[in-house]
């Protein structure tokens, strides 16, 4: 029976046959990867980019509320600029900075960045990816820098700074530019960049020129009120190196609809959740119809009784009650645009008009904008020739000043790009949401977000200082660029 | 595994041959009563030399076979133990002395080593298995309510759901917070899987303790302090739960066999429900104004399916709010209008509010049994028990039940005197379907939690059992909030949900079901070495499995899909321990230990989805979706902790105790440079009553003080990072960035925790207290810490961050009235524990722990107790909200703090009576302060549900009525020359932005901060024991106990209008780990349970 109590040394001998070696081995996670081809992450910051820009989510993206193309149905708030209800101003900077789950933009640029030397085949194909990358972080900044002021840019994406200070607006919108130059002189159209895993453009050094110089075009005309002379020269330059000539050109991001997240945003909003937040707005829809605006169809079906009708901003919309969207808006793969034609040709037609030198006449390229519009969305040349034959949309006949004619245009046509339509109606003042304010509205439309509220908790010092210097945080404090 | 379960079931093979009974011995029976002849129940009788033993029965009886030279030793708690020589029989009468409470009272504490309470330098609190099982409860964790000072506990209210335990307040930041569970020496998982998450939101799955049998419970003891669990490391950093479960006992004749069978049933407390305005129906205010010759324009006006062309009114189907028209008996076409098959189908009917609109017409009655066979026995080397429970839980909701098989096995066999082996065997299958959802997921078509809609988005106009009739007669999604499209409605033609499906529709079709299969055991050997040494080695094993499938039928609002998902979980603990107990002279003991102990646990888990809608309704299955399914997404967590721990307590005289522990622990989850780390504890107790001279007033006194450090480790996976995978698109990879910057520069974090404690009693123990003071700071906390989004990042993992928690427990029991048939006995328990921000990472001032919906936050500021809740706030005039045109003015800054989660102190008051046969109990759980948001509060009155957004004003008018009409609402407040507002402001539509009401609208988030404090009637019970005498005369029945009980009886006091302070959302989940206690959004409401229950010993 003694020899029982050798029974007890099985416990013992398990308990350091159990010991691992090496535990610290234990904390690699197998389940995800440590290192990833650079060009993935790459296309993630793309198709992030394109889901923020084009989503009309409760939360991110109210600016089409704000530019009264689109408004809510019903849970009325962002469409009278209450922001607090659903924290766009929080969501819009983490998702673009890249602090949110899977929806991140300038992360990814940044860590591509640091990948790409491992994974480009030759040294001119990591130069042109670095420069793509490059231009696509601009992009992003320029949206963040308009959307708030004074931002965090050379402390930001460091990887090592949790709190980084804010800079001046004007500072930071200086350097945009400049490196954007930079990337258009050093971009080598003979030589390959990443294939297709830019989806946009499978890599094309000359087609991604042609975006940065357009790219280029749009941010310069953003000075032309406060620094016309930087203005004019950037945008001449801007034309020299040769922008978008044709909806060919247009940067679309193309949406397969292989799952729900690799859908159009809108087709997730409207469609899959079973939800009906929103519907055109009567703004827009009134202007279309007074004009016999050939894209009704294309953007909108017809209310229950036949005509077009839009929901009217800051009230309630009874949804079945008015037109919806039309089928290709609401198709999972419609693609989202980031930069097009009709813009550029807007663009061209307000420099000719400020009088820089970009060649032909202003009634040339609004001709030229409007039809592109048109042929985006389905529409023919006849259309179009019809349209721009009216005395109240044709360029000599039309109401106003050339900001109220190429201004009221381009926000038809930027109708489902809410960031820049509202951004258009911040710098050209048409359509004058002011005018007719949304029903219950708490503040004149937001000339910009105020800052997160977690950066108020979480960053409160760089926080306040960044206050300091923009004067104030409310929707109505002035960018650098407004008068 | 699977060989450890052959070696399992070996031993017990072994030891079931093994028992025999031996003839020298015979049979004594006797009774235990105490000085004034009442019977005590559960007194151990125990022989002295050898093993074996009994226990008294309710009758205070016992049966116990021994040798006539055998000593017996009696012990009980609160009695004097007592020898007595068995000697040539007859029946025994032993009386006990009753004496200081809890002196010799023999305490489970760490690692299962049990001491008198006398040598305790610490403080620890003891709960019997019967206290937890006095009212039937499937989760025994609810049980523990109110019955331990410091001990917090939330319940979700759910089915099955889960509970925060919190012991001493909040020390971590962002981690968990959770007390530890330790089942007879071996840590259970308690993980709460609710994270688990759909496409349709969460479910709360409640927590993996719950799994453990409320029947196999002998004691419960909680170690509150680090001192007193700093020998687990740092996962008993927030204390431990240490269950001891029951033992079989030797040498009883044949088997012992106890029954248990309880039944349940639940009714709404209704001052936890929503109450509705009933003056205005569904509609967003004016909104239907657009057609022309709308008589009103809160109603639409349109030609339907059958009014041949002729606009008709229709109430705002689409609509979830109570902003619309007055109820004014008006005929109009209304949900059911719509519905074919409905009484109403195609009919105008009365606008008025529907006869059964309350959330107490959807619930139905819970009901809960339990049955229970405990067997044990055993012989003179060996002992077994055996315990099967099986419960069942049929929620309040429609279409839910949880059922729990649970299995104990328990054997121990001494071959020879000097070695003991045994070994634990634990199933446990707990299967569910419908369980609750939570959080908000209530408006988008998806309402997995039904609370949502009826505090936040519902209509009185709805007639739940219409809705129900409609979708059983239908089998359709048969909703109340149509879209519209009335002209094209005919029969069979189904319009689409706005979105709110038919609840109903919710509870049948979209339910969901989970399984959790659960092995947990153990093999021990112990041998003794002479009769100072004993060595202990162990293998314990935690293993479960889980399943979890929703689902989202076709014909629901939005896209429909299945999700399936895996998960498993293993823990693995290898334990040595050796244990010296010598004595040095005549007045000194020392006690030493020496241990080691491996820890390995894996946790993962696969989800999957399916993938673009369903192709067959009501087919479930990921081969059932529409376009391919994604891969899967898988996780794996896997551990290892390896420690080594010694210790030595020394006693002199059984009045001075000096204890001191170290343990050294090695994880892998911390960078190898600063992977090991040490937590010493050193700790004196002083018995100084027995310096005193005997006095009839202080029967004892004793002092204790402690300081330990215990150390922690960081979570999984936090010193590198990963990148995201997400579907490709267009052929090509797509992977993320990682959101949270994880850290290899980690170091451990640190928790410095001193107690001083001092316990005395009086008057022969009718008077006593136990009260402790303890002092913690968690020092470089491990976190991830939420930073500006600009870096990259959402979260760094740091060492950052420094929390004190300090307080006070007390602890009293008092016998007022002591007679010969009658006691009354009163147990006290009261906590207040302060906490304090002393740092954050970076200097910063504050740091974000949550975010919630209307842009409210929850924040820990320095300098301020745990737990800041941040929001919108007013400005203010001498104390009062200042008014401008009759409007609260808000503060310009758009975070305030509002509030604070931290409570100023909890407390219970148990009482007992006993008479004769009869025993009368009721628990009084209090909690005192804290504050909650509640989003229900603020979006129901932001759709105009709430009473308050309705009503008269002082004028007498409808508040909802034009302020031409002296309609109006007048907010309290004063205007800037500190005079009282006059001016009222018009609520009448909501259309036009007139409706003021939630910070949604015109006021602030600090109208929905609620002190969250409340006083209970927790738990009473009357319970009669088959008398003894009736008992001596049966021959197969020991004992029976019939007992009434109640639980969650009366909330005598509360703050919060409408529904429990004391729920909160999972422990984990989408807000966040800490974050449950200071928000409340679609809470349930609280049961009143009334139970039967029956105890029967064989």
């Amino acid at each position: 029976m003694q020899k029982l109590s050798y029974l007890f040394y099985i416990p013992v001998l398990l308990l350091f046959s159990a010991c691992t070696k090496n535990i610290n081995q234990l904390d690699i996670d197998p389940k995800s990867a440590v290192t990833v081809p650079a060009a993935s992450l790459f296309l993630a910051g793309e198709k992030n980019l394109s889901d923020n820009t084009t989503s009309p989510g409760g939360g991110l993206d109210p600016f089409r509320n704000f530019a009264q193309t689109w408004t809510e149905c019903t849970y009325i708030t962002e469409a009278r600029y209450i922001l607090t209800a659903y924290d766009a101003p929080d969501n819009w900077w983490n998702y673009l900075y890249g602090a949110a789950n899977k929806v991140g933009v300038l992360s990814n640029f940044y860590n591509a960045k640091s990948l790409f030397p491992t994974y480009a085949g030759s040294a001119d194909i990591l130069k042109n990816d670095l420069i793509i990358t490059d231009i696509m972080e601009i992009y992003t900044y320029y949206l963040l820098v308009n959307t708030y002021g004074n931002i965090p840019y050379t402390q930001a994406e460091s990887r090592s700074i949790p709190f980084p200070k804010y800079d001046d607006a004007k500072t930071i919108y200086t350097d945009l530019l400049s490196r954007l130059d930079t990337c258009i002189a050093d971009i080598d159209t003979s030589a390959a960049a990443m294939g297709k895993e830019d989806v946009i453009y499978n890599g094309k050094a000359a087609a991604w020129k042609k975006f940065a110089a357009t790219l280029k075009l749009k941010m310069a005309m953003l000075l032309a009120d406060t620094d016309p002379s930087t203005a004019g020269k950037k945008v001449q330059e801007a034309v020299a190196t040769g922008v978008f000539a044709s909806n060919a050109d247009d940067a679309k991001f193309p949406y397969d609809g292989s799952n729900v997240t690799n859908s159009n945003p809108i087709w997730q909003a409207a469609i899959n959740s079973g939800r009906h937040d929103n519907c055109p707005a009567s703004t827009l829809v009134n202007a279309m119809v007074a004009w016999n605006d050939p894209r009704l169809p294309l953007y909108f079906t017809t209310a229950p009784d036949g005509t077009y009708k839009g929901g009217v901003p800051g009230t309630g919309n009874s949804y079945p009650t008015l037109s919806t969207y039309s089928n290709q808006v609401l198709a999972q793969t419609l693609p989202g645009d980031l930069l097009d034609y009709a813009e550029t040709e807007f663009l061209l037609a307000e420099a000719v008009e400020r009088g820089f030198n970009v060649g032909g006449t202003a009634e040339q390229h609004y001709d030229n904008a409007v039809t592109a519009s048109i042929e985006y969305w389905g529409g023919s040349a006849s259309d179009a020739a019809t349209y721009l034959a009216q005395p109240g949309v044709a360029y000599s006949t039309a109401a106003g000043d050339y900001k109220q004619k190429i201004g009221y245009q381009k926000w038809i046509a930027l109708w489902n790009r809410g960031w820049d339509a509202w951004t258009e109606v911040r710098r050209l003042g048409q359509p004058n949401i002011n005018a007719n304010p949304p029903v219950g509205a708490i503040t004149p439309m937001p000339l910009r977000f105020w800052y997160p509220l977690t950066e108020q908790s979480a960053n409160p010092t760089n926080y306040a200082a960044a206050v300091g210097a923009m004067g104030s945080d409310q929707v109505t404090t002035k960018l650098f660029w407004m008068q | 595994m699977r060989r450890l379960f052959i070696n399992m079931l070996c031993l017990f093979v072994a030891a079931l041959l093994c028992i025999n009974t031996n003839a020298q011995k015979r049979v004594v029976t006797g009774k235990v009563v105490d000085s004034a002849g009442a019977p005590i129940p559960n007194v151990t009788v125990r022989l002295k030399a050898g093993r074996g033993g009994s226990s008294t029965t309710e009758n205070g009886t016992f049966h116990l076979s021994a040798t006539p030279s055998d000593v017996l030793i009696f012990s009980a708690i609160g009695y004097n133990p007592q020898e007595m020589r068995m000697g040539d029989g007859g029946d025994l009468t032993i009386v006990l002395q009753r004496r200081s409470q809890a002196l010799n009272e023999v305490v489970v504490t760490a690692l299962g080593i049990r001491r008198t309470k006398n040598s305790l330098p610490y403080a620890t609190q003891q709960i019997g298995g019967d206290q937890l099982t006095k009212t039937m409860n499937t989760n025994f964790i609810d049980n523990m309510s109110g019955k331990v000072a410091g001990l917090q506990i939330t319940s979700s209210n759910t089915m099955g759901g889960s509970n925060n335990v919190i012991l001493r307040g909040m020390k971590s930041l962002t981690q968990n917070n959770q007390a530890l569970f330790v089942v007879d020496g071996v840590p259970y998982d308690n993980t709460n899987q609710s994270t688990t998450q759909s496409a349709q939101g969460y479910y709360d799955l409640g927590n993996a303790a719950s799994d453990i049998n409320p029947n196999d419970i002998e004691s419960v003891s909680v170690l509150k302090g680090a001192a007193a669990s700093a020998l687990y490391g740092s996962r008993g950093s927030n204390g431990v739960i240490l269950i001891t479960t029951k033992r079989g006992s030797r040498l009883n004749k044949g088997l012992g066999v106890s029954v248990n069978f309880g039944v349940n049933i639940g009714t709404p407390d209704n001052s936890t429900l929503p109450q509705y305005q009933t003056m205005y129906g569904e509609g967003y205010g004016s909104q239907a104004s657009t057609t022309p010759g709308n008589p009103n324009p809160f109603f639409y006006y349109q030609p339907v399916f059958n009014s041949s062309g002729q606009p008709v009114q229709i109430v705002q189907t689409d609509i979830d709010q109570m902003t619309g028209p007055a109820y004014d008996n008006s005929l109009v076409y209304q949900w059911d209008a719509f519905s074919p098959g409905n009484p109403n189908y195609g009919k105008a009917t009365p606008w008025r509010p529907a006869a059964h609109y309350k959330p107490t017409d959807y619930f139905v009655t819970p009901v809960s049994t339990s049955t229970s066979v405990f067997v044990d026995g055993g012989s003179d080397k060996s002992t077994f028990k055996m315990g099967y429970t099986r419960s069942n839980d049929k929620g309040y909701l429609p279409n839910s039940n949880q059922s729990k098989d649970l299995l104990n096995m328990g054997i121990t066999y001494n071959p020879v005197p000097q070695l003991t082996v045994g070994g634990e065997f634990n199933y446990s299958d707990v299967n569910a379907i419908g369980r609750y959802g939570y959080g908000y997921y209530g408006g988008n078509g998806t309402q997995i939690n039904p609370m949502t809609d009826f505090r936040q988005w519902w209509e009185t106009g709805i007639d739940l059992p219409e809705q129900k009739a409609d979708f059983f007669r239908t089998q359709t999604n048969a909703t109340w909030n149509w879209l519209g499209g009335y002209l094209a409605n005919a029969p069979g033609n189904i319009v689409k949900p706005a979105y709110h499906d038919n609840p109903y529709w919710v509870r049948y079709k979209n339910f969901e079901n989970d399984g959790r299969n659960r092995y947990f055991g153990n093999a021990f050997v112990n041998y003794k070495i002479g009769s100072l040494i004993n060595l202990l080695g162990r293998v314990s094993k935690d293993d479960w499995n889980e399943i979890v499938e929703t689902r989202y039928d076709v014909g629901s609002a939005g896209t429909p899909s299945y999700s399936k998902t895996l998960s498993s979980y293993d823990e693995t603990n290898y334990d040595f321990l050796a244990n010296l107990d010598k004595n040095i002279g005549e007045n000194l003991n020392l006690k030493a230990l020496l241990g080691a102990n491996v820890r390995q646990d894996n946790l993962s888990s696969t989800y999957s989805i399916t993938n673009g809608g369903l192709v067959v309704p009501g087919f479930f299955a990921l081969a059932n979706s529409v376009n391919t399914p994604a891969a899967p997404t898988e996780y794996f967590y896997r551990k290892e902790v390896d420690g080594i721990f010694a210790g030595a307590t020394l006693s002199w005289k059984d009045m001075v105790t000096l204890d001191a522990t170290i343990r050294r622990d090695k994880s892998s989850t911390l960078p190898k440079a600063s992977a090991a780390y040490y937590y010493p504890a050193v700790s004196a107790n002083w018995v100084f009553s027995k310096l005193l001279p005997a006095t009839p007033w202080l029967s004892y006194g004793k002092l204790r003080v402690n300081y330990a450090a215990v150390g922690g480790d960081a979570g999984y996976y936090a010193l590198q990072n990963t990148y995201v995978s997400t579907s490709p698109i267009d052929g090509q990879t797509i992977f993320n960035s990682p959101t949270t910057n994880n850290n290899p520069n980690l170091v451990p974090e640190m928790n410095h925790t001193y107690e001083i404690g001092a316990e005395m009693q009086f008057l022969q123990s009718r008077l006593g207290f136990d009260v402790t003071y303890y002092h913690a700071q968690q020092l470089h906390e491990i976190m991830p810490i939420i930073v500006s989004g600009s870096s990259g990042f959402s979260q760094f993992y740091v060492n950052g961050g420094s929390v004190q928690n300090a307080g006070v427990e007390l602890t009293m029991n008092i016998t007022p009235i002591k007679t010969h048939s009658f006691v009354w006995d009163m147990n006290i328990n009261w906590a207040k524990n302060n906490s304090k921000v002393l740092s954050l990472y970076n200097n910063q001032a504050s740091f974000v722990i949550a975010k919630y919906q209307n842009a409210v936050q929850l924040v820990a500021e320095k300098g301020k107790p745990y737990g800041v809740i941040r929001g919108s706030d007013y400005t203010y005039l001498n104390g009062q909200i200042k008014d401008s045109l009759g409007y609260p003015v808000r503060a310009s800054n758009a975070l305030s703090d509002i509030g604070n989660i931290s409570p100023q102190w909890i407390g219970g008051i148990n009482n007992t009576f006993r008479y004769k046969d009869w025993s009368l109990s009721f628990l009084i759980d209090v909690k005192k302060g804290g504050d909650i948001y509640s989003l229900d509060m603020d979006y129901g009155a932001s759709a105009g549900l709430t009473p308050h957004t309705a009503g008269y004003n002082k004028k007498g008018t409808p508040v909802r009525a034009p302020l031409s009409q002296n309609g109006g609402y007048l907010f309290p407040g004063v205007n800037v020359d500190g005079k009282p507002n006059t001016t009222y402001v018009d609520a009448s539509d909501i259309n036009q932005g007139n409706f003021p009401f939630s910070s949604d609208n015109q006021e602030a988030a600090r109208s929905y901060i609620y002190d969250a404090g409340y006083v209970k009637l927790r738990e009473a019970a009357i319970t009669w024991s088959l008398p003894a005498k009736v008992v001596s005369n049966l021959h197969f029945v020991k004992g029976l106990d019939v007992s009434l009980t109640g639980r969650n009886l009366w909330i005598i006091h509360k703050n919060l209008p409408y529904a429990d302070p004391e729920q909160g959302v999972p422990s984990s989940g989408s807000y966040g780990a800490n974050a449950s206690m200071g928000f409340q959004s679609g809470s349930y409401p609280v049961f009143r349970t009334f139970g039967f229950n029956l105890k029967a010993r064989f």
